[in-house]
């Protein structure tokens, strides 16, 4: 999925089959389909904690844009490019809200 | 299911149930709850053929085969041509050997593989690392192989600190906190080891090495410390330091089985690691390579008091 197909409206779910455990400076994804160790910095695993909480890309973005201090244009367009990677390695599926 | 024996004792976690004897497996005195039951096969072909599916493979370069590790419908094989073969039920509650007949120490692979991977298979978390007591808790040392696990264990032994493991720890997230199992109480001194003084009861096999049974501790320790030890060219300044932000890479290569990969197992192995970061004082010991292994420990003891 390109990041311009996506939509902020969209609810990101993190699958059965992957689990993620916080670290200081890592966050560990475990994809138990394939095996495969994923690895995020602490502002990925920030990202990802505020999607398993609220789901919704757009309440996420807001979210960050408050945490961050950053214009919320900026915080949507990074969750995209985050999202649209975490979709591909099958770590997180998107449905409608 | 094969009835268990009357004889057998404690390592990794596991209560080892046999109707043979096995050199230097002696119960400890808490009765753990997984019970394995070891048998020995006379007829090689019991074990059945070897699986293709293979995962893992040692050999030297042009060598023939050391060990193969397959996994199979009934569980994991290991068939190794100089020290015998084994099968792990899937559950890891059976371990039925074929041990091979012209070895002085029949049992190695018992302790250095089957077990091991019985112990992952039932809940446990299996390190590369040897492990001593200091104070009635537990420290694990953990490195590449050849890296001096064992020699600076045995330093620190005789600094004064108890046996716990040696190149194989089991460790379990307990709701208090991480604990440290006794591992088998065998040793695999070199001949200089030996020199050196390995403190031990008896020796119970001779191949490359000495194998050797020293007294243990009598049951599962908190785990207060991990050591990452790496080795430095002879002559650099020791450095070690403490890490509060572990690398989870470091965790999950530091394990000693990788052939169990079960969704469960990798679930209990990440928990136990996260537990680990959160709770275990982590150290990163960067000593030089050193004739002296006493000037290692005394060393690296202020750091684990």
């Amino acid at each position: 999925m390109s990041t311009s197909e996506m939509s902020l409206d969209q609810r990101a779910v993190i699958p059965e089959h992957v689990v993620h455990r916080a670290f200081a400076a890592e966050t560990v994804l475990l994809n138990l389909q394939t095996g495969k160790y994923h690895g995020l910095n602490p502002s990925g695993g920030r990202m990802l904690e505020l999607i398993e909480r609220h789901g919704t890309l757009s309440v996420v973005a807001d979210k960050l844009s408050e945490i961050y201090s950053r214009p919320l244009e900026q915080m949507q367009a990074d969750l995209r490019v985050f999202c649209g990677d975490l979709v591909s390695r099958g770590l997180i599926t998107l449905e409608a809200a | 299911m094969a009835a268990h024996g009357t004889r057998g004792g404690d390592a990794f976690g596991l209560h080892i149930s046999s109707a043979v004897p096995v050199p230097g497996l002696e119960p400890l005195p808490r009765h753990p709850e997984r019970m394995v039951c070891l048998r020995v096969a006379h007829d090689h072909g019991a074990l059945g053929r070897r699986s293709s599916h293979e995962i893992l493979y040692r050999a030297g370069d042009g060598e023939p085969p050391q060990m193969l590790i397959d996994r199979r419908p009934g569980g994991y094989g290991i068939w190794s041509p100089r020290a015998g073969r084994y099968l792990i039920s899937a559950d890891g509650t059976e371990i039925v050997a074929a041990l091979p007949q012209r070895s002085s120490w029949p049992w190695e692979l018992l302790f250095a593989q089957a077990l091991p991977i019985a112990a992952a298979i039932r809940g446990l978390e299996v390190l590369h690392a040897s492990a001593v007591a200091i104070d009635g808790a537990a420290i694990a040392i953990t490195a590449a192989s050849g890296h001096g696990k064992s020699t600076l264990a045995a330093a620190l032994i005789r600094g004064g600190a108890e046996f716990v493991a040696d190149d194989v720890v089991a460790l379990e997230a307990t709701p208090d906190g991480v604990v440290a199992h006794p591992g088998a109480p065998i040793v695999n001194a070199s001949e200089e080891g030996l020199a050196r003084g390995v403190a031990h009861e008896r020796v119970v096999g001779r191949t490359a090495k000495h194998h050797v049974v020293v007294r243990r501790v009598q049951g599962s320790l908190p785990l207060r410390a991990l050591v990452f030890l790496e080795r430095l060219p002879a002559g650099s300044r020791a450095r070690v330091v403490r890490v509060l932000d572990v690398d989870p890479a470091w965790l999950l290569g530091s394990t000693f089985v990788f052939v169990v990969r079960a969704p469960q197992r990798l679930v209990r192995q990440l928990d136990i690691h996260q537990a680990i970061a959160a709770s275990v004082r982590v150290l990163h010991a960067r000593l030089p390579w050193t004739e002296d292994p006493q000037w290692l420990a005394e060393t690296l003891t202020p750091h684990l008091l």
